[in-house]
């Protein structure tokens, strides 16, 4: 457990023993419990930008109703459970148990009589490994032709005034930089934890496959506009990366089935012309009377499941050759659909930091409760939590695991890997960021982070090194430095 | 004069104020800018540097610098420097205590209160940790108050603010941004709703966006620059400084230049004003977003803000008041010195703190040191990192009395010069006086002196003048004896007033106001003289005509200095010391005066003063030959519009500069040994020709701060830091060598105008820059 997170702990069981008031002794314990769950990460964006295909595709199951209206009107969880289980939390914390059926996979829950507005959340438990290390929280799009939708998303992420979070970390779905995601993104950011602003949100470019109407290079394009956007000087100061996904895609590749394929190769074994023709738009795909086979029903499934760039990238694959069987096309249209990454990000940087997010929830629950002593003149907690805060680099370190790749900067492929090795990518431990043996001795750790800290300072004084550079080293000297201090404290 | 002082602790750079009288004027804390970097370096002995000093120490051993620590406050994890771990909160108690100590020892005493800034988003514990940082530096009882409120009260002395109007503060710094909305309460400012800050968003992103734009304009060439190459780096490090200069210039003009002097490549990119505001403008956007947050959480719409006051050093970029003007529409109030406004703030606010609470001080402290720095302060120390200072002191220092001004009462009169600073007025008290007598005075005691006199016996214990001189042409021989006084103010050894064609041979003279005076164009010839003990000066002449020869004697350990010549004097000295004086050894103003062999050592003050002065008719000229000085402040100072020629002398163990020029006439350094001085040769304005010198183991070798200066055939070698350092002036350089320096063989700074008159050379000198760093020479 990271230095932090004991602090935290530690300060949250203290507050909780000195506070009077009982509401604010109930919210802290709340925060105790919390850190001992799994992470909490929240699919946010606007109206229709693939939310539910995204937790669909994450889950690996078909849970979250997709259909092309806006579905998604409650703040919903999806945690793992013993059995499947659904039920609403009303807004007074009661909560009951909800029939549900399934159609299409999809889940169908009655309201049986309760309305949006009084329904705090729908909690879905449902046995799935995806949901072991992250619960997935479905929300409410932005921008929502309700406006009263979006107030329920912005409540739930952001809170206003009070300020604990939900949501350890965000995964914000955007189709193109629009000032209204800004917004939202401004607002779940918070100033307070200093550099701890990007650690916990990542920027998805969903839909990537629509990009280009669906051309064979939209992914290209994807890539290249996700490219743009990580450098946008905004969108950088708010999320820790920007990534392309086309959910729906991946999904179609993971749940593809032998009729699929071979109503693919049909098409593929089309001449060129009358093909070509064919997959020009989605309408033609859909409504051509021709061929006969696939059928227009068949064609209109595989639009509806792959989308038109998938059905797109699918064929060409085949005709190219490269794809002669159900499995190679699944694996291909999961890899082209960028899930796989975005799984790998997930992993590093959200789960494996799960302690570092988890202590910044408790820690910003805590600043909410602090905030609220100070007001009525005790100082305590505001000066507690600012002396955790001044010391924790852990954000810090996970703000820069998650930049710098992203980041222009000119370093070095070696540099970036020692960085990101001193930063915890591959483990918390001083040997494991020193690259030293396990058994590495006390003096051999010593003299190792000496050596790195003077790597690191010569590199941040150097004239050449750019303010970004700079600021990375600097970010390096510290964790040699807390390495070094804590082998002094020892 | 009693006055406060404000202190602004910036992430890069920190400001001082003092306040006075009604007045705040911005304190000088470094040589080049008032304000100085927020940087510490660590020396092998413990002691720490600070500013401009730490900063240049930074390109060689960058594991000893200590930069933008204020982002460390209160983090537990110590910074290293050098292996030694030491807390951001005591690097901060160190650079205030050497603020406090700067400005002190210029002011000449303590400040009667101190008040110091923070930032507006600091909560309990950082405040804590301050209070408990002014603590560790030994200022106990000082104010604090958050940067926008200081900058608010400092507008508010300029411009009428009544309680319940609402001022906007948007400070745009070196390297953060803060916004905050201030309310006038009766008693100052009170900050309204959650202050809004960007970190890392300054003056360091435009003077990369500028850099950017050199090295885009040069392409390829940047990326084949080894990074392990000194004279490349020291290059590229001097580009980044022309860039920051193009920056700052870019706030007047439309244009700038960006000289490239690489190794590879010579060139000039130009940059206009337009395009810099496209490399910024997103940036300031940033900035004006966080302004309007701080306005939504103070709960205030833009028509409510009186006014916008921008603070900070880059905010006097134009597009800044632009870009607030068209997104708030309010008016915008900006400072001839947004970076000082909030350390002026501070300083009038100081004024307002509890008297009682007024720190004491004796400059330099060591309570500043503590277990992580065990060691005191050395002198060499506080010649490289308090130049300053030292200066100053040193202008106080020389002590030329007039006669018939009161002089020898203990505290001196002072020379006024052109320096910036007032002149400090620093007591002397003459430690060496005699004990009071306990035999009754001699009866010769006063006597009027007309004709040839040899001394039988001493002349003691005077209360009034020893012997007083009537006649021209007579011949005294002290015969080996005594003449003293009782130590009376306004007393004088032996005078000569109007007499001409005197011989004083072979004695001593001690314990008077003056030892020996020659006034109103008497003329006297001194031989084997000892004159010592004085309040006063040894020996004091003045006036038109007064003519002064001096042979095989002696002028130490007075009160003041050991030999004044002033007022149209005429002298000269052979084979004579002038030793241990309070003062200057040997000081001339409106004098000429010759010296050939002789020993000035050991003074407080300079070893040799030239002061030019205020009556232009009278010229202050030096001819020195063959003179030893030796562990003087500093060895000859021309000032004031002194001149003259120092030649084939010894100037040796100068606290301060072996040779200094200040506003001086034209001086010429010939054929001298100049070693381990503070720095060999300095020049900060005048005329300077320097030709044949060798110049050893000083701290700097040259520095030509803004001189005229020609520099021939001198050799500066084992200097500490640069061998020679050129900031200003216009320079002509020819078959100088440099060899064997801790620092650059040679640094040119972009204020200078410097030709190669060729036949320089550079050796040996530290690892990062073991050939000639010529870096801007034209």
């Amino acid at each position: 457990m990271s230095k932090l997170n004991e602090a935290v702990r530690a300060l949250l069981a203290e507050a909780v023993t000195r506070t009077t008031d009982p509401s604010q002794a109930q919210r802290l314990e709340e925060q105790q419990t919390r850190l001992n769950e799994p992470l909490r990460v929240a699919i946010a964006g606007k109206v229709k930008a693939g939310k539910s295909t995204l937790l669909n595709a994450l889950v690996g199951e078909e849970l979250a109703p997709t259909d092309a209206g806006e579905c998604t009107k409650i703040v919903t969880w999806y945690r793992e459970g013993l059995t499947r289980k659904v039920s609403f939390v009303s807004k007074d914390g009661s909560k009951v148990d909800a029939p549900f059926e399934r159609s299409d996979g999809a889940i169908e829950i009655a309201l049986n009589g309760h309305t949006a507005d009084d329904i705090e959340r729908i909690e879905v438990e449902w046995p799935s490994s995806a949901l072991r290390e992250m619960t997935l929280i479905d929300t409410p799009g932005i921008g929502s032709l309700t406006s009263g939708i979006s107030e329920r998303t912005e409540r739930f992420l952001a809170l206003g005034e009070d300020r604990e979070t939900p949501a350890d970390a965000v995964i914000y779905l955007l189709k193109h930089l629009h000032s209204s995601d800004l917004d939202f993104l401004q607002a779940f950011h918070d100033d307070d934890l200093a550099d701890a602003s990007t650690v916990s949100a990542i920027a998805l470019i969903a839909r990537a496959d629509e990009i280009g109407v669906g051309r064979i290079d939209s992914m290209a394009s994807a890539d290249r506009i996700a490219a743009r956007y990580r450098q946008e000087p905004k969108l950088r100061s708010l999320v820790q990366t920007v990534m392309p996904v086309a959910a729906l895609v991946g999904q179609g590749g993971v749940t593809l089935t032998e009729a699929d394929f071979r109503a693919l190769g049909m098409i593929a074994a089309m001449e060129e012309e009358p093909r070509t023709a064919l997959l020009l738009t989605a309408d033609r795909f859909a409504d051509s009377d021709e061929p006969v086979e696939p059928s227009r029903a068949t064609r209109r499934a595989l639009l509806v499941k792959y989308g038109l760039f998938g059905v797109r990238v699918s064929v060409a694959l085949i005709v190219a050759g490269e794809v002669t069987s159900a499995p190679v096309l699944a694996q291909r249209l999961v890899g082209i659909s960028g899930l796989p990454a975005l799984r790998t990000y997930l992993q590093s940087h959200f789960a494996s930091k799960k302690d570092v997010l988890k202590a910044r929830s408790a820690l910003l629950a805590l600043s909410a409760v602090a905030a609220e002593q100070e007001a009525a003149g005790d100082p305590w907690l505001a000066a507690e939590v600012e002396r955790v805060q001044a010391s924790a680099h852990e954000f810090v370190e996970l703000g820069m695991l998650g930049a710098l790749r992203a980041s222009t900067n000119r370093l070095k492929a070696a540099d970036l890997d020692s960085l990101e090795r001193l930063f915890g990518r591959d483990g918390v431990e001083a040997t494991v960021r020193l690259g030293l043996d396990p058994g590495a001795s006390q003096p051999e750790v010593r003299s190792s982070a000496h050596a790195e800290l003077g790597r690191w300072q010569r590199r941040a004084e150097s004239p050449l090194s750019e303010p970004d550079v700079v600021h990375v080293s600097r970010a390096a000297m510290r964790t040699c430095e807390g390495i070094l201090g804590d082998l002094e404290g020892a | 004069m009693g006055y406060t002082l404000g202190i602004d602790l910036g992430t890069t750079f920190t400001a001082a104020a003092v306040f006075r009288d009604g007045r705040a004027e911005i304190a000088n804390l470094g040589e080049r800018a008032s304000a100085v970097p927020s940087v510490v370096f660590l020396k092998d002995d413990t002691t720490i540097l600070v500013g401009i000093p730490a900063e240049r120490r930074a390109v060689t051993e960058p594991d000893r610098v200590a930069r933008e620590f204020k982002r460390r406050f209160g983090d537990t994890t110590p910074i290293f420097l050098g292996g030694t771990p030491l807390s951001a909160d005591l690097l901060t108690a160190k650079v205030l205590r050497w603020v406090y100590d700067t400005v002190a020892a210029v002011e000449g005493s303590a400040p009667d209160s101190l008040a110091l800034t923070y930032p507006a988003n600091w909560g309990p514990y950082k405040r804590e940790l301050l209070d408990q940082t002014v603590n560790i530096s030994g200022l106990h009882g000082a104010r604090t108050l958050t940067e926008p409120e200081a900058a608010a009260i400092y507008y508010s002395t300029n411009e009428r603010i009544d309680p319940g109007q609402v001022v906007a503060v948007y400070d745009l710094g070196g390297g953060t941004f803060d916004a905050a909305v201030l309310e006038r309460i009766d008693d100052g400012f009170r900050v309204l709703g959650k202050p809004e800050g960007i970190e890392r968003l300054g003056g360091i992103d435009f003077d990369a966006a500028v850099f950017a734009h050199v090295t885009g304009a040069l392409g390829p060439e940047m990326d084949q620059l080894d990074p392990e190459d000194p004279a490349t780096m020291a290059a590229v490090a001097r580009l980044r400084l022309d860039c920051v200069e193009a920056k700052e210039a870019l706030s007047a003009d439309t244009e700038a230049s960006i000289p490239v002097m690489l190794p590879s490549l010579r060139t000039e990119v130009r940059l206009t004003r337009g395009e810099l505001e496209d490399k910024i403008r997103a940036t300031i956007a940033e900035t004006v977003e966080a302004m309007r947050r701080a306005l939504v959480s103070a709960k205030k719409t833009p028509d409510e803000v009186t006014t916008f006051l921008l603070v900070g050093g880059s905010s006097r970029i134009p597009l800044v008041a632009d870009m607030l003007t068209s997104a708030f529409g309010r008016p915008i109030a900006v400072d001839a010195h947004p970076k000082h406004s909030v350390s002026l703030g501070a300083a009038i606010a100081a004024a307002d703190s509890p008297v009682g609470a007024v720190p004491v001080v004796t400059p330099p402290s060591p309570s500043v040191e503590d277990a992580a720095v065990p060691a005191p302060r050395k002198k060499g120390v506080l010649v490289l990192g308090l130049v300053l200072v030292a200066v100053l002191i040193g202008v106080g220092a020389f002590v030329l009395p007039r006669l018939g001004a009161g002089n020898g009462e203990g505290t001196a009169a002072t020379v006024t010069t052109t320096a910036r600073q007032a002149p400090v007025t620093q007591p002397v008290t003459a430690t060496t006086l005699p004990p009071q007598p306990s035999e009754p005075p001699s009866e010769m005691c006063g006597e009027l002196i007309t004709s040839d006199l040899t001394l039988g016996e001493a002349v003691a214990n005077c209360e009034g003048d020893g012997l007083v001189i009537g006649v021209d042409g007579v011949t005294i021989d002290l015969g080996g004896q005594l003449v003293s006084g009782a130590g009376t103010v306004g007393t004088v050894g032996i005078r000569l007033n109007g007499v001409t064609d005197v011989t004083i041979l072979n004695g001593t003279v001690s314990g008077f106001g003056h030892g020996v005076v020659v006034e109103n164009g008497g003329g006297a010839v001194l031989d084997s003289v000892v004159s010592t003990a004085h309040r006063g000066s040894g020996l004091l002449a003045t006036g038109p005509d007064t003519v002064v020869t001096i042979v095989d004697s002696e002028f130490s350990a007075n009160g003041e200095a050991g030999a004044t010549f002033n007022d149209g004097v005429s002298a000269t000295s052979r084979t004579s010391v002038f030793s241990n004086n309070r003062g200057t050894g040997l000081g001339l103003s409106g004098a000429t005066v010759s010296l050939n062999g002789d020993t000035i050592d050991s003074n407080s003050g300079a070893g040799i003063a030239v002061i030019g002065s205020e009556n232009q008719s009278l010229s202050t000229d030096l001819l020195a030959t063959g003179v030893t000085l030796r562990g003087n402040q500093t060895g000859v100072f021309f000032l004031q519009g002194g001149q003259g020629t120092v030649e084939q002398s010894l100037i040796d163990g100068s606290s301060e500069s072996g040779v200094r020029l200040l506003d001086a006439g034209e001086v010429s350094i010939l054929d001298n040994q100049l070693s381990k001085n503070a720095q060999g040769i300095r020049a900060q304005s005048g005329t300077l020709l320097a030709r044949g010198n060798v110049i050893v183991g000083s701290g700097l070798g040259v520095a030509l701060e803004g001189a005229e200066a020609n520099m021939t055939d001198n050799e500066v070698t084992l200097s500490e830091g640069n061998g020679f350092v050129v900031t200003g002036g216009v320079v002509v350089m020819t078959d100088n060598e440099s060899s064997r320096n801790g620092g650059f063989g040679f640094e040119f700074g972009s204020g200078a105008t410097v030709t190669d008159g060729g036949g320089n050379t550079a050796s040996g000198n530290s690892e990062d820059c073991s050939q000639v760093c010529l870096i801007s020479i034209s």
